[in-house]
Order: C-alpha cells, then structure tokens, then sequence
C-alpha cells in the first residue's frame, strides 16, 4: 500500500517536473543568480520566519486544535456512553415493570383460586352437613317405621288370637281355651 | 514592440524599505511574513471560539491539521508525531507561498531554488540525523536492502546511494521549476495579449482573446499546482522520515 503510493507520486512528481527543470538551466534566471546577495541572503530571514512559524504552531495553535478534536471525540464517546447507560437502565425499568406485572398476575390468579377454592370447600361443607341431617333424619325416620312395625307385628299374635278364638266360637260354639289357642298359634307359626 | 521579461517577477529586491535594505530583508522576505502571519491568524481565528460544533474558520483549521495529521501518522506510523509540527508548518508555509504566488505583483517565493533548496536540504538533514539517531551505524544498511541477491549488491548500492543524494535536488527543483514555469509561461502568454494588439490592431484584440483563455485555463491549473507541490513537498518529507524511521 505504502509502496504502492510511493511509486505513484514519484512517478507522478517525475512526470510533472521532468520537462522545465532542463528548460531553466540558464545564468540569465534571477533565481540563479547568486552574485546577489539577495539570493542566499532571503534564506537566512526564511530560517528566522520559519522557526517563528513553527514555534508558534508547535507550542499554541496546533496542540490547542488536537485538544478542541480529542475533546470533542471524548465527548462524543462520553455521550454514547451516557446514551448506552440510559439505554440499559431504561431496559432495566422495562424489565422491573414486567416483573412487577407477572407477580401481580400471578398474585390476583392465586388469590382467583383461594377464591374458588373456598367456595368449593364451603359448598361441599354444607352438601356434607346437609347430607348428614339428611342422614340422621332418615334414620330416625327409619327407626320411627321400624318401632311401629314392631309394635304393629307385637300386635299381630294377639289379632290372631283373637281372630282364631272367634273363628273357633263361630265353628265350634265353644270358647277355645285361650293358652292352648295362643300355643297352637305359635306352633302353627314356626 | 512592447518590452516584455518574463523573468522579470522574480528579481530580489530588498523589501521593506530603507530599513530592509540595512537588515537585507527582500521582497521574498516580505511574503513569507504575510505567509507565515495568514497561517498563524486562519489557526488563532479558528481556535478563538474552540467550539464541539466548529464554525467556518475553525473548520478550516480543523481540517488542515486533520489532513496534514492523517498524512503524517498514515505514512511515517505511530512515531511520526513528533514530526508533524514540522511537517504541518513546512506544508502550510509552502502552501500558502504558492498560493500568494499566484496573485499578481505578488511575488512567489517558492520560485527561488535557494529557498526551496534551502529546505530540502533541512528535510535530507532531518532524515539522516533520524536515521543515525534511530539505527546508527546500521542507518547504512538503508542502501543494501534484506532479501537481494549477493550479487546484484555492487549494482544496487550505488545506485540506492544515488538516489538517496538525489532526494534534496529532485524535492527542490520540483517545486522551484513547478512554480517558476507556470509564472513563466503566465507572463509568456500575457506578452502575446501585448504583441497581438501593438501589432495587428484591432484583429490583433480578438486574436489576443486566445492566449487570454489560455492564461485563464492555466490558473486553474497553477492553483491545482500550487496545492499539489505542496502536498508532494510535505508527502515526500514523510517518505524520507519514514524511510529513515523504518530503513524501506
């Protein structure tokens, strides 16, 4: 690259300059004409203007102009930092605020669920209460039916009795004793 | 006919007045002050608001020394800091030489071998007393390059010896000749435009309309020249240091 470049300005500077260099070489050019004194006497006020120059550029103007360029690179990197920060610190929020709004979510479902769930829990404690006095009443019902088919079937030997002691009257004409009678009956009954 | 020297622009006077001729201050002197004063006034300006956004002024210094900074890292490499306010002042002091050159009955001093002369053979000096400073004794391996056959040596040390002694002539005698012969040919052309007139009246007005255009054409071209031969003069002083610096 470098020798690349080098090749083209010397070639181009070659071409430039070959031709007048040659054309000048008379002792009629003022430029040549060194019995005056002017000649090589302008080089020595040249030195003088130039290291002024130079002194005034290398000690002032340029360090000055690299610091106003380097301080305007570090604030144009200190402004993309400051932008990336924000950047961050805005995807932070984001993210806390996203959070924020899963948890709260996430809380209200739960809350939806202890919700359900009670309800659930309470409907079935009442199914379970009412089916218990269901329950009992039913039993006690059943008890009550029980008792009067027991007392209805007490009765019954007593109905037979006298159901048989009448039939035998009827037949018979005679009063049927009624101990014999009541073991004729249970015979006839087991 | 009408007296005409072409050569005539560029004769030393002394400048400055009485007081010039007792210091030996001459009219070439006198340019290189207002060269040297544009240079430092456009960087002052420039530097006056030292603003984030810069404004015209201080653009144009900005982009000066960006320009000449990025020639200087680009070509030498790292350590060519040091040399950049060398090479900045020697670009703008020729630069703005040239360029004054270029208006007329202003004189150019960058048409005068003895001063470009002058600082080529700073530049050559500079280049060599880096060399030593950097390589010692070894700077002169810079004239037999690593990787040459052992017997083309005696062939090419003489003439890398040549042409490194031939740097000061060519880098002064491209710009002095540059400018001097686009001054030259300027006049040459403008003496026509007289010849034309004085001689063939009014046909020689319309005639004369050619070499004007070609007078026109040639300042485009000298301002072209003028900023080329300095960016060569300061591109060259970076190639010798670097060459200095890095031995090829």
């Amino acid at each position: 690259m470098l020798c690349a470049r080098r090749f083209w300005v010397t070639a181009a500077v070659t071409v430039i300059t070959g031709f007048p260099a040659a054309a000048f070489a008379g002792d009629q050019l003022p430029q040549m004409d060194f019995a005056n004194p002017y000649t090589s006497g302008q080089v020595v006020w040249m030195v003088v203007i130039m290291v002024a120059l130079y002194y005034s550029l290398s000690r002032r103007a340029l360090p000055a102009i690299g610091g106003i360029i380097e301080n305007r690179r570090s604030r144009i990197a200190a402004d993309l930092n400051a932008a990336q920060e924000a950047k961050i610190v805005a995807e932070r929020a984001a993210a806390e605020l996203n959070r924020t709004i899963m948890t709260a979510r996430q809380a209200s479902q739960a809350q939806i669920a202890e919700a359900i769930a009670n309800a659930k829990r309470e409907a079935q404690q009442k199914a379970e209460h009412l089916n218990a006095r269901l329950a009992t009443e039913l039993a006690r019902a059943e008890a009550a039916i029980e008792a009067a088919r027991q007392s209805a079937l007490a009765a019954l030997p007593l109905i037979a009795e006298d159901v048989a002691g009448s039939l035998v009257q009827h037949l018979v004409g005679v009063e049927p004793d009624r101990r014999v009678l009541a073991k004729a009956l249970k015979s006839a009954r087991s | 006919m009408v007296e005409m020297d072409p050569l005539s622009q560029f004769h030393l006077q002394s400048g400055l007045g009485t007081l010039g001729r007792i210091i030996d201050f001459t009219n070439s002197n006198q340019m290189m002050v207002i060269a040297a004063l544009i240079v430092t006034t456009v960087m002052g300006v420039g530097l006056r608001r030292a603003a984030i956004v810069p404004g015209r002024m201080q653009g144009l210094a900005e982009l000066s020394y960006e320009f000449v900074h990025n020639m200087v890292i680009d070509t030498i490499g790292e350590e060519g800091k040091r040399f950049f306010p060398f090479v900045f002042t020697l670009f703008s002091f020729i630069l703005v030489g040239n360029l004054l050159g270029l208006f007329p009955y202003f004189f150019a001093f960058t048409s005068h071998i003895a001063i470009t002369g002058a600082l080529a053979f700073f530049v050559f000096l500079l280049s060599l007393i880096v060399g030593f400073w950097h390589h010692g004794f070894r700077f002169f391996k810079f004239f037999a390059p690593s990787g040459v056959p052992a017997w083309l040596l005696p062939l090419l040390i003489p003439i890398e010896v040549v042409s490194f002694l031939s740097r000061p002539i060519s880098l002064s005698v491209r710009l002095f000749a540059n400018i001097t012969a686009g001054h030259v040919m300027w006049e040459v052309f403008a003496g026509f435009m007289l010849m034309l007139v004085s001689s063939l009246g009014a046909l020689g007005v319309v005639a004369a309309l050619i070499p004007l255009g070609l007078n026109i054409a040639l300042t485009a071209l000298e301002f072209l020249v003028a900023f080329l031969q300095a960016y060569v003069f300061a591109i060259l002083t970076c190639l010798y240091l670097h060459d200095s610096i890095h031995l090829h």
